[in-house]
């Protein structure tokens, strides 16, 4: 009974339930040097996604500059990016009440996220440091804020989202410049039809949202988008709203847009447009680096690729979409960590890191910045002409991915295709949506 | 194979070959296909034309570890599988032993609970493992799912292990005792050479299953630091930085693993899952 | 069986071996089945618990979302049923026979199921894509209209859904095999004097030994099939409108919502219609009354 064999195999299985002790809550918030050290979840290294790459790059020179004092600490984390996944990810730490000191998050999932009590509020620090809030662009905390004034995040950016498309498909079928209104971007779309084009790429999630903010907010829906939106009631008593679901809908029943506009894959739709099957695809300016001039592209597409606002309902009336509403959220609750959290947020959006950020990404500044230092950092001019021209169209409005509540992008994707298919009219389709959207926010 | 075999006819032949090549193309075109699209260009994949790689690229299988650092899962993986399947077996082979060999108070009892809990569907049971997980702070780390994977599979290994015993004759162990052996040596001298061939069975078999688990390591792992393949295959899909060539290529490698080591080690595999199913 | 009875002096070495496996058993299965059955008739979400009776039933029962997962849950066992097994017990007897080539046959027509759910996914959203998916490609180059979505149609999603399992033949076949290997030679020897073909010997013979094995396959496919979660997950998140939703996707959404006790409610039931059809194949199969 004494001999060695016991302890190999009862010490193994003993050995496991001993490491389970080791293996929790590896996490310090300082270092022995009295280095203040915070984590953050969204500055990981990223050869794909330039705005993690820039996070970490910032990071770096964060911690190089305040050496000694605070550094930030990298979480690897695989829903660092934009997905469906990443509020469920926030909201299982929240649950295990381990949330990272720094990380972005949009403002409908800070709307969701608000009901954990775990996010720290930095209006207060805004209000003791008037000199950099007055930085920031008019705004750009609205849809950060909480219901008590709250302000849940430090903006990140402030894009303006249009249209891209191929200037030689466009003229192919006759047109020199993007079309300026619906019913003649419809005529396109014949056109293009007829010569095997698709006119239009979708994905069924984000960039079909997009095309459907766009027909609202140009169709005199800015309300809704602004407010109606968050209220998750009545959607289907707006005129303008069911206008604006059911041209989106006939697109797919007129063959405008590609075979699988469903799927709920942003790159299904990029890669229709990549491939130069389909003319035009909406997104934000950071399309450009993500997409257009990676290797899966057509050889030249980005010198034919063009930008333009929303065409309107009528002449005259274009629109584009402005995104201020992602931005760094803390789950910090220790003073000392907070501290540092403060000097990062306001580091990042000093006017050297919103340029770099812009060279980088292609997201414009959300604080303002001096014009000469704009024009010297040549940033990408698909990027930049929108967000010129943003200031002279008539409508501007949020994208509801960021603005709406934060179950839309699942009851979309759930409800959208079978809308599309003919299982419901629209009415039912926008009060579902607006029933699903409330209730998957953990309502 | 005896004489009296029934054995497939000349005439019939044909009509089992054309059986068995529709079967065959029913459950391997889709992946065939895929595999075979992890050598095309960005470009060809996007397009969908032509069905065979037009040029071939390796281009995929560069950016697996260059981008998407595939080797970085694998790792995590192959610790979950051999850990995890080590401790189940270890569990499974210290419980197996004594429940085939002696009668006691609770015995059947215990046979019976922790044969059960190889009919449960342990999806069903999601919330309260997540909630057991968080509460022992084995929540999103390594460990904890060594030992969790190891409890999963234990009632499988269990299960094998113990109807393997109770088929072998237990001679040597008598003899072992009369020569004054103790318990545990009895079991690691004697008894563990014995079953060799069956540990060899659940090893493979529990090591496939756990390089394949999704739905737990989705509940319990969130740091990408600790992910297991499965997971980076289902986060290749999403608005910023998709990498289709190095996705494809790295679906490709995830389940070729199981693969390989199913071919080269059938024998144990398909008497893994028969020895498992006829309880 | 003729089990001994412990040694003396052996008896704390039995407790000692017997405790890595019940530590294990006891965690990770009997706690989380009571947590399971306490906080099913409660609110609860990770913290404070709150008993609600059977709230969370009568909440289920009036959900129309929760019959859907149900059903699609029920379609997805039924077609495994109806086409995988009879398929792979079909594969399995022709390979019995031995015709030439048959280790070949096996080996390939077995390599599909030991590729995960989450690879599958990946796998069958290229396959099943309307723009540029083998099947639609097949089908246009066929003459056939070959740009139908039909992971994201609602008359087809359930259907292609299923067929990314159905076909995955390999594991039956596996079992069926090993069964008719174990058929002792004599069985035959009677029926080959007779002279009857391998084809009368294959049904009169062979199939109706082969009940017990058939019902066991039914039974872990009905295990596996009632928990279905990766491949929906991944590939269409439950829709069209929770068109190939499952139960398990269904208690997950829950799960995620913070309603644990909810998650819960619907869990235990993915227990008990486990169970109940368990109970039912067990019967009719006559699966663990011995040969």
């Amino acid at each position: 009974m004494h001999d060695r064999g016991s302890s190999v195999l009862a010490g193994f299985a003993a050995a496991l339930v001993i490491l389970a002790g080791c293996g929790a809550g590896a996490e310090s918030s300082s270092s022995d040097s009295g280095e203040v050290v915070i984590t953050c979840a969204t500055c990981q290294q990223s050869p794909t996604d330039p705005f993690l790459q820039y996070n970490y790059e910032a990071a770096q020179r964060f911690n190089e500059r305040y050496a000694g004092t605070y550094r930030v600490e990298t979480l690897e984390n695989p829903n660092a990016g934009s997905s469906d996944d990443r509020l469920q990810y926030y909201q299982r730490l929240a649950m295990a009440d381990d949330l990272p000191d720094l990380f972005q998050l949009n403002s409908g999932e800070i709307r969701a996220l608000q009901e954990t009590g775990r996010l720290h509020d930095f209006a207060p620090d805004l209000a003791a440091d008037e000199e950099w809030a007055g930085t920031f662009h008019d705004h750009v905390f609205d849809a950060l804020r909480g219901p008590d004034g709250q302000i849940w995040a430090i903006p990140q950016q402030r894009d303006a989202i249009g249209i891209f498309y191929n200037a030689e498909l466009l003229e192919r079928a006759g047109y020199d410049a993007f079309p300026p209104t619906w019913d003649e971007f419809e005529q396109l779309a014949a056109r293009l039809r007829a010569d095997g084009v698709t006119a239009l790429a979708l994905d069924g999630d984000w960039a079909t949202m997009l095309m459907w903010v766009h027909l609202i907010g140009t169709g005199g829906g800015e309300d809704f988008l602004i407010d109606g939106i968050t209220s998750a009631d009545g959607w289907a008593d707006d005129p303008a709203v069911v206008a604006a679901t059911e041209r989106l809908r006939s697109w797919h029943v007129d063959g405008y847009v590609n075979a699988d506009a469903f799927s709920g894959e942003f790159q299904n739709a990029a890669a229709a447009y990549l491939s130069e099957q389909a003319a035009t695809i909406a997104n934000g300016p950071w399309f450009v680096k993500t997409n257009l001039t990676g290797d899966a592209a057509s050889p030249g597409l980005y010198e034919k690729t063009g930008f333009a606002p929303a065409p309107g309902w009528s002449a005259g009336e274009r629109g584009v979409i402005v995104v201020s509403g992602a931005g760094w959220v803390s789950g910090a609750t220790d003073e000392r960590a907070l501290t540092a959290v403060r000097e990062f947020v306001r580091f990042v959006s000093s006017q050297d890191e919103v340029l770099a950020q812009a060279a980088a990404t292609g997201a414009s500044p959300p604080v303002a910045v001096d014009p000469d230092a704009m024009a010297a950092a040549e940033l990408e001019p698909l990027a930049t002409g929108l967000a010129e021209e943003a200031a002279e169209v008539t409508h501007r409005y949020p994208h509801v991915r960021v603005h709406g509540p934060a179950g839309f992008g699942v009851a979309w994707r759930n409800l959208w295709p079978a809308y599309v298919d003919g299982s419901m009219p629209a009415a039912e389709f926008l009060d579902r949506l607006a029933a699903d959207a409330r209730a998957q926010a953990g309502g | 194979m005896s004489a009296a075999r029934p054995r497939i006819s000349r005439r019939a032949a044909p009509l089992a070959y054309g059986f068995l090549t529709v079967v065959t193309l029913l459950a391997l075109t889709p992946t065939a296909w895929v595999m075979v699209s992890s050598l095309k260009t960005g470009t060809q994949v996007f397009t969908g034309a032509g069905v065979l790689p037009d040029p071939v690229t390796l281009q995929g299988y560069v950016d697996a570890f260059t981008q998407i650092e595939l080797h970085h899962y694998v790792l995590n993986t192959l610790l979950y599988a051999t850990l995890g399947s080590a401790g189940a077996i270890a569990a499974a082979f210290l419980a197996a032993y004594p429940l085939a060999r002696y009668a006691f108070r609770g015995r059947s009892t215990l046979v019976a609970g922790f044969s059960l809990a190889l009919a449960i569907p342990v999806v069903g049971l999601a919330t309260p493992e997540f909630f057991i997980m968080r509460e022992l702070g084995l929540f999103d780390s390594r460990a904890g799912m060594v030992i969790f994977y190891a409890a999963l599979q234990f009632p499988f290994t269990f299960v094998v292990l113990r109807s393997y015993l109770l088929s072998t004759p237990r001679e040597l162990e008598e003899a072992a005792a009369m020569d004054g052996a103790g318990y545990f040596t009895t079991m690691v001298r004697v008894v563990l050479p014995l079953t060799r061939p069956a540990l060899a069975t659940v090893a493979v078999v529990s090591f496939v299953q756990i390089w394949n688990e999704f739905f737990f390591a989705n509940l319990f792992l969130v740091s990408q630091e600790h992910q297991n393949v499965q997971l980076a295959l289902a986060g290749f899909r999403s608005q910023f930085g998709f990498n289709v060539t190095g996705a494809i290529a790295g679906a490709t490698i995830v389940m070729l693993v199981p693969i390989i080591v199913f071919v080269a080690l059938q024998r144990q595999v398909i008497a893994g899952l028969t020895a498992g199913a006829v309880k | 069986m003729g089990a001994a009875p412990i040694p003396r002096g052996a008896r704390r070495a039995v407790a000692v071996s017997l405790l890595p496996g019940a530590a294990l058993f006891a965690t990770f299965f009997l706690v989380p089945l009571g947590v399971l059955l306490v906080t099913a008739f409660s609110r609860w979400g990770g913290l404070e618990l709150a008993w609600t009776g059977l709230e969370n039933y009568r909440r289920m029962l009036s959900d129309p979302v929760f019959f859907a997962a149900l059903g699609n849950t029920l379609f997805y066992a039924a077609a495994a049923v109806a086409v995988q097994v009879p398929l792979g017990v079909a594969a399995g007897m022709v390979l019995a026979l031995r015709p030439r080539g048959w280790e070949a046959f096996r080996t390939v027509i077995f390599v599909p199921f030991v590729i995960s759910g989450a690879a599958y996914a990946l796998v069958f959203s290229m396959f099943y894509n309307a723009r540029a998916g083998l099947l639609n490609n097949a089908l246009a180059a066929l003459g056939l209209p070959g740009d139908r979505d039909w992971l994201f149609d609602t008359t087809t999603a359930r259907w292609a859904v299923a067929g990314t399992f159905v076909f995955v033949v390999g594991f039956v076949m596996v079992l069926v095999m090993a069964e008719i290997a174990a058929i002792p030679d004599e069985v035959y020897e009677a029926a080959q004097i007779d002279g009857a073909s391998s084809w009368r010997q294959a049904v009169h013979i062979t199939l109706p030994l082969l009940r017990t094995v058939i019902g066991t396959v039914i039974l872990i496919r009905l295990l596996v099939d009632i928990g279905m979660f990766d491949v929906v997950f991944i590939l269409t998140a439950g829709g069209p409108d929770n068109a190939t939703a499952t139960l398990a996707l269904y208690a997950y959404r829950a799960y995620l919502n913070g309603e644990w006790g909810y998650a819960n409610a619907v869990g235990s039931t993915i227990l008990v219609v486990g169970m109940v059809l368990i109970v039912a194949v067990r019967r009719l199969f006559r699966v663990g009354e011995g040969r």
